[in-house]
């Protein structure tokens, strides 16, 4: 930019320019928001920048020597949608305020209070309700990769490693991540490689940054070396946007999960687990399909838990049993999400209560939302439900709400500075400065009664407004009865208005003693905020709690609106599934008219099941019902099949012709290839790998050598292979089941023909197609009649 | 293979009811019960504007092959009778042959079917009469009809159609029917795409009763008995269920809903001295006895069925009931539940106000108590006193507020404030927080209308010197503390004409007298004398009853005398 300001050598003569320069040198990179007044506003580049994005006017106000500056402002009032769309637009915003009160002589004193950016964004109105807001950190030391990942407002906290190796670059670690994530904001260490695919930024004071926390951190337990670092950096971070030392933060998790079952980012993105394919949508993803969650907290939960399924069989069942009980007792569901369905998102609020943006109304809205888990507590406990919240936090919680209720008024305002929220009888101070100005108020009533009888004034009155203050009123009519002591303060049309020096002295007895309880009401707030965050812990653990019976109850409900039945899980490597449907395509398709299929896989017989068929014949959505069938038992929830017996899995692989990593700047053929020898090279006996027309990208022949070599390495002996559904439009690997009997089974999707088009069945069959509909399919999407015929006899011309 | 064939004329002549089809519901109807007797599991239904564009019935029962498909919608051909002896045999609602005719001829009709045993499934469509081929299509087992522009081209059929939220009640009827008929089969239905009723697979019928009514299941009773060649069973309501509609009387002759009046009239007959005469019991009860001994073919809807033996039948269901309602102590605290006028379904709750539901039942209360009669005051909450037709409950609270907000509204109209206000002398102060004085100065012009002269004093204090003549000698800083306490959860105000019916309905809620006040005899009779003549009166503004009744016959009822 040319208008680009040196800050080293620019000068401005006023004062508050000086210290304006002052505040923006040190945060050069942030949009800077200088309260005056009512007002933040911005300055130079800064306003231009700001009235360009947020569409408001752009001024120019004469500072005295300094020319005209260009300037820009937003009410502080409404300031936190300005500073979403700022933020959302890719600023950092340094919000400097006034930290004096003005005195009319001197410079008020300001300060930033805190820097606001993608991931530090606290404004819930602009933050997804369902999802995590974090803010990623990722370094790279010694071919060694750190993360760490924090959510502010839910004080979630993840970090760990992971050594790079031939087939994992850093720029696939960071796309794991970020799909797994979905972070804000990333920040590198200065050590990484460029990306270009996401918006990161690199933190330059890493040195600084990793020194301080490192200590603290190191003292929680055993880290290793590049998470420590990768951590503390990103703590110091935040501590530096948030203007604090104590951040509080949950116990760290570890950012990549073993003991789970594992999907990585093209699975997830092939499964259309968060959004479709095609247009990215949330709209019809398999997580907005199952969630019917009734808070915030649940909706965030149930989307952790699809990235963390168990394989632990135990914890599985334990969640089975829970959400059998569940659809069994449709009373006790029902009254436990009528409650559920009024809890607000509690868990963000302790958030912003941590971090000293709370008011007093958010205290009396978690007494509210603390009352609705006892409320839980005592259905739970009425229908002998199996999942009951502990009794620790409960009792907390209780002691908590007493605490509330018992220190504020039923409806305190929303400005914790401006007083009459603290009940009475909690603070004799308060007290005090309440009755001080509640008996000069009582004065003055009374004054309008004696100056109407000592001056025979009956229509004397005294009234009050901002400007003079309290005043006494007497008409035009009457101005002959006013006595000597009324001292004159302004004259209207038909009347005029006195004071005199007692009703001023009891005015500013009033002025003081507000302003003072005001004052006091403040710490006395404080003082609560403080106590709450004691039991941050325990809530917390509540909170947590209450998610999960979201998500279990989710899982009934579902259940039993969709006819999901219990899975079976084994740990035999067999997979088998009686009538399984996908539960998106199912729930899109109207009328009942999905169609269900069996399935049955196992380590070895068949262990590859080929499955040929046209275009559009169902083969994607049979073997994606599969996976998802497969996910779904091991998150704990029913499933969309009359019987499903699932072997626990450790990772799932979809693999899919058309998915595409065009940002990434590889070829579609080239991503296939690379995401292909990732599975073969990790897939294990308990995976279940899944390949949609592999071999697509690239020339007829190349595509079948390729497609038959790795279906025969999926099979071969000494991998003990992976349980596989193989779906290829290639019917020359059909020759493979003869090569493998037993290990490689022939499938196809069931076509009908009426009057040479092809009617699709949606049913899986044995044995391989025939032969190719494609022309059929070509005909039926309406390519023009002539191309048809002559697609035709080119086909016959090329079978023979 | 096809198992539909045509009826010889002789048993046409024998069971012939010519056209069936009047309205959606009926088409709703008379497909569902294909699909039941076709052995489904699932019935999805769907709708829109009260079927009257479009309605599908899809089920997971055993379909239909090609042949069978184009058999299907020709009158007289059907797979449940061939001779007119098998009716004496007859387990499935239909017998005719003659639904998916009639209504074939009186829209596009389409079907899809699929037999478990077949790959393929097939689809034929009919326009308005006229029959398309039959083409393969991929689809699960079971059947899918669907049925557009429903007597599109019957202008006169068409006209006789109601509103789309009437017939829309009239398909609920029939579905719920269904659901109750086959407890242990799913039904989804779906109307202009929004879900209005689902119950899963599998249930009991007190669990599908339930879920249905949202009753709880303690009041109701089980039956259950046998005697030869029939069973009996069921549910019936305690007598807290019993309201004055015959509302929730189904009744099920082998799953198929029938009316039979001289039935009804037994079971009501046999509840007696525990219901009040004018009201109607609620049962569900299904007989399950020989097809030979009963009469299905006497009604065009076969919606009636003739007994063989009714005298009999009629004295088995006495004992049946009798027996249920003996076995509990049914000598209950007297609940009457509030009329059970409302739909399960929000959609047409919405549509009656409830105060119009509530007038129509209370209307045998038109009778204000003589103004000598002594009042009773019980908790401090209600009152109690003796009218002509029984034992009248008065809510207090709820009462007071309706007069005073028809009180309040009438004196906003008219502006006539001058009579009717006080002055204060001294003023009084109220302070309040900074939130509650912005939202007290938006509503002071409103305030100003009903008679109330209130003014800033300091920066969040108001003074106040002038109220309606109602408010002598109340404490108006509770008032207003309160009244503010409303506004607050009200957020901003959209207009002042809103503002003004909200203000008036908390002031009315605010300085009514409360649930634990006392009152004094004369405050107690001019309560009820006031109530007497305003309008509105059976609701407070909330909506919430301010009366109720207990007839002469209710207490008889509750003492057993009767
Ligand atoms: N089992 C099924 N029942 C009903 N419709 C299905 C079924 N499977 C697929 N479809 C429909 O067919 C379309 C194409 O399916 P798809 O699996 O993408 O075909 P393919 O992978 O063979 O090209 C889907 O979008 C869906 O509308
Ligand atoms: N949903 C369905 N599933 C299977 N068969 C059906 C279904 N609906 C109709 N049919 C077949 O079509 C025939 C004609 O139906 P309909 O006209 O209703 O006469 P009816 O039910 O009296 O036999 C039935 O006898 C039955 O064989
Ligand atoms: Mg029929």
């Amino acid at each position: 930019m040319s208008s680009e300001l040196d800050f080293e050598n620019v000068e401005f003569s006023t004062p508050m320019m000086q210290q304006y320069l002052q505040v923006k040198k040190q945060y050069q990179d942030c949009i800077v928001w200088f309260r005056l007044g009512d007002f933040y506003e911005m300055f130079l580049d800064d306003a231009v920048t700001g009235s360009r994005i947020l569409g408001i006017t752009l001024t120019s106000r004469a500072r005295g020597k300094d020319g005209r500056i260009p300037m820009c402002g937003v009410p502080y009032h409404a300031a936190d949608q300005y500073l979403s769309k700022l933020v959302k637009a890719g600023h950092k915003v340094a919000i400097c305020e006034q930290v004096t009160e003005p005195d009319g002589k001197n410079l008020v004193e300001r300060e930033v209070i805190r820097v606001i950016t993608p991931g530090t964004l606290l404004d819930e109105k602009s933050l997804e309700r369902k999802q995590n807001n974090y803010v990623l950190c990722v370094s790279l030391k010694n071919q060694i990769v750190g993360a760490a990942a924090v959510d502010l407002l839910t004080r979630e906290f993840l970090a760990g490693e992971v050594r790079l190796d031939a087939d994992k670059t850093f720029f696939q670690v960071l796309s794991e991540l970020h799909a797994c994530l979905q972070p804000a904001e990333i920040l590198l260490s200065p050590s990484c490689p460029a990306v270009d695919a996401f918006k990161t930024s690199t933190l330059k004071e890493w040195k600084l940054y990793i020194q301080f926390p490192s200590k603290k951190l190191a003292q929680t337990g055993e880290i290793a070396p590049t998470t420590l670092e990768t951590a503390a950096a990103l703590i110091s971070y935040l501590q530096y946007t948030q203007k604090t030392d104590t951040l509080r933060l949950q116990s760290i998790q570890p950012i990549w999960q073993e003991n789970y079952l594992k999907m990585n980012r093209s699975t997830i993105q092939n499964l259309e687990l968060f959004a479709t394919l095609h247009e990215g949508h949330r709209h019809h993803s398999f997580l907005q399909t199952i969630d019917h969650t009734l808070t915030a907290m649940g909706g965030r939960l149930l989307r952790q838990w699809i990235l963390k399924p168990l394989t632990d069989q135990e914890a599985i069942e334990e969640r089975l049993d829970s959400v059998a009980f569940f659809v069994q007792k449709r009373t006790a569901r029902e009254e436990l999400r009528s409650i559920l369905k009024e809890v607000i998102d509690v868990e963000r609020l302790l958030g912003r209560l941590n971090l000293g943006i709370s008011n007093p109304r958010d205290l009396k809205n978690l007494a509210h939302a603390l009352d609705a888990m006892l409320h839980i507590t005592y259905v739970s406990k009425r229908s002998q439900s199996p999942f009951l919240f502990d009794g620790h936090s409960i009792s907390i919680a209780q002691q908590i709400i007493d605490l509330i209720n018992r220190t504020l008024s039923e409806l305190p305002p929303i400005d914790p500075h401006k007083g009459g929220f603290i009940l009475e009888g909690i603070d004799q101070e308060l007290d005090t400065w309440r009755h001080t100005a509640s008996k000069s108020r009582t004065w003055i009533v009374e004054l309008e009664t004696t100056e109407r009888k000592k001056t025979g004034i009956t229509s004397l009155k005294i009234k009050f407004n901002q400007v003079f203050g309290f005043y006494i009123e007497v008409s035009n009519a009457n101005l002959t009865h006013v006595p000597s002591y009324f001292v004159r303060k302004q004259t209207l049309v038909n009347a005029e208005r006195f004071s005199t020096p007692e009703l001023k002295k009891h005015e500013e007895i009033i002025l003081a003693a507000n302003a003072e309880s005001e004052k006091r009401e403040y710490d006395l707030f404080q003082k609560l905020v403080a106590h709450v965050l004691e039991t941050l812990h325990p809530l917390q653990s509540l909170i947590k709690q209450a998610a999960e019976l979201d998500c279990l109850l989710n899982f009934a409900h579902l259940a039993e609106y969709a006819h999901y039945s219990r899975p079976t899980l084994t740990a035999s490597g067999e997979l088998n599934i009686k009538n399984g449907r996908h539960p998106v395509i199912e729930h899109i398709t109207k009328d009942q008219q999905f169609v269900p299929n069996d399935v049955t896989l196992s380590t070895k017989n068949p262990q590859l099941l080929l499955i040929t068929g046209p275009n559009m014949a169902g083969k994607s959505v049979f073997m994606r019902q599969v996976a998802l069938i497969t996910l779904m038992a091991h998150l704990g929830s029913f499933v969309p099949a009359d019987v499903a017996q699932i072997t626990i899995t450790d990772q799932i692989f979809v693999r899919s012709g058309a998915a595409d990593m065009i940002t990434a700047g590889l070829s579609t053929f080239m991503v296939e290839m690379v995401e292909t020898a990732h599975i073969l090279r990790h897939a294990t006996v308990k995976s279940l790998v899944i390949m949609d027309e592999i071999g697509r990208g690239t020339s007829t022949y190349d595509g079948i050598s390729i497609a038959w070599a790795i279906a025969e390495e999926l099979v071969k002996e000494r991998k003990f292979g992976p349980k596989t559904l193989f779906a290829t439009h290639y019917h020359e690997l059909q020759a493979l089941a003869d090569k493998w009997p037993g290990k490689i089974a022939n499938f196809h999707m069931a076509i009908a023909e009426h009057q040479g088009k092809p009617v699709f069945l949606y049913k899986l069959r044995e044995g391989g197609a025939s032969h190719s509909f494609g022309l059929a399919v070509a005909q039926l999407a309406g390519i023009p009649e002539p191309v048809i015929e002559r697609a035709k006899t080119l086909l016959k011309k090329l079978e023979k | 293979m096809s198992i539909i064939r045509p009826l010889s004329s002789t048993v046409i002549a024998a069971i012939a009811a010519g056209e069936v089809v009047e309205r959606p519901a009926i088409v709703v109807k008379e497909l569902i019960e294909n699909s039941l007797d076709a052995g489904a599991t699932k019935i999805a239904i769907s709708a829109s504007l009260g079927g009257s564009a479009d309605i599908t019935v899809s089920d997971d029962g055993f379909g239909m092959d090609d042949e069978d498909l184009k058999l299907s919608i020709t009158r007289h051909t059907t797979s449940k009778i061939f001779a007119i002896d098998d009716l004496n045999t007859l387990q499935s609602f239909g017998f005719r042959g003659e639904a998916l005719a009639s209504i074939a001829s009186v829209s596009i009709m389409t079907i899809q079917s699929k037999m478990s045993s077949a790959e393929i499934g097939y689809q034929i469509s009919v326009r308005h009469g006229h029959i398309g081929e039959v083409i393969p299509v991929g689809m699960p087992n079971g059947t899918t009809i669907t049925v557009e522009h429903l007597f599109a081209e019957q202008p006169a059929r068409r006209k006789f159609l109601k509103s789309s939220a009437i017939e829309l009640r009239r398909i609920i009827e029939v579905v719920q029917a269904a659901a109750l008929s086959h407890p242990e089969v799913s039904f989804a239905f779906t109307h202009n795409q929004k879900m209005i009723l689902f119950v899963p697979k599998k249930q009991t019928l007190l669990e599908r009763a339930v879920h249905l009514f949202k009753q709880s299941p303690q009041t109701l009773l089980h039956v259950d008995a046998h005697f030869q060649n029939l069973r009996i069973f069921g549910l019936v309501g305690t007598p807290q269920l019993a309201h004055q509609l015959k509302q929730k009387q189904y009744l099920f002759v082998n799953h198929r809903p029938v009316h039979h009046n001289a039935l009804t009239a037994v079971v009501k007959k046999t509840f007696g001295a525990l219901l009040d005469p004018r009201t109607q019991p609620v049962f569900i009860l299904h007989l399950e006895l020989l097809p030979s001994v009963i009469d299905v073919n006497i009604h065009p809807r076969k919606e009636l069925v003739r007994f063989v033996d009714e005298a009999r039948i009629l004295e088995n269901i006495a004992q049946a009931v009798d027996q249920a309602l003996k076995q509990q102590d049914l000598s209950f605290h007297y609940t009457p539940s509030p009329p059970e006028l409302a739909m399960l379904h929000d959609d047409n709750k919405a549509s009656v106000p409830m105060s119009n539901l509530l007038k129509s039942v209370t209307d045998a209360w038109q009778v204000t108590p003589p103004a000598q009669t002594e009042v009773m005051q019980i908790d401090n909450t209600y009152l109690l006193t003796a009218t002509p037709p029984g034992l009248m409950i008065i809510d207090q609270h709820a009462a007071h507020e309706r007069i005073l907000y028809q009180q309040f509204l009438t004196t906003f109209r008219t502006q006539q404030l001058q009579q009717a206000t006080s002055v204060l002398d001294p003023a009084m102060v109220i302070e309040c927080s900074a939130i509650e004085a912005q939202l007290l100065r938006e509503h002071l012009p409103t305030l100003a209308k009903i008679g109330f002269e209130v003014e800033p004093f300091g920066e969040h204090s108001f003074k106040i010197s002038q109220v309606p003549l109602l408010y002598v000698g109340h404490n108006l800083q509770q008032l207003f503390a309160e009244l503010l306490e409303d506004f607050a959860g009200d957020g901003h105000p959209v207009s002042l004409d809103s503002v003004s019916q909200r203000t008036i309905a908390y002031l009315a809620c605010r300085s009514a007298v409360k649930a634990g006040d006392y009152l004094s005899q004369h405050q107690r009779q001019a309560l009820i004398t006031q109530l007497a003549t305003t309008e509105q009166r059976f609701t407070c503004p909330h909506g919430r009853p301010t009366t109720m009744i207990f007839t002469i016959s209710d207490l008889e009822k509750m003492f057993r005398r009767r």
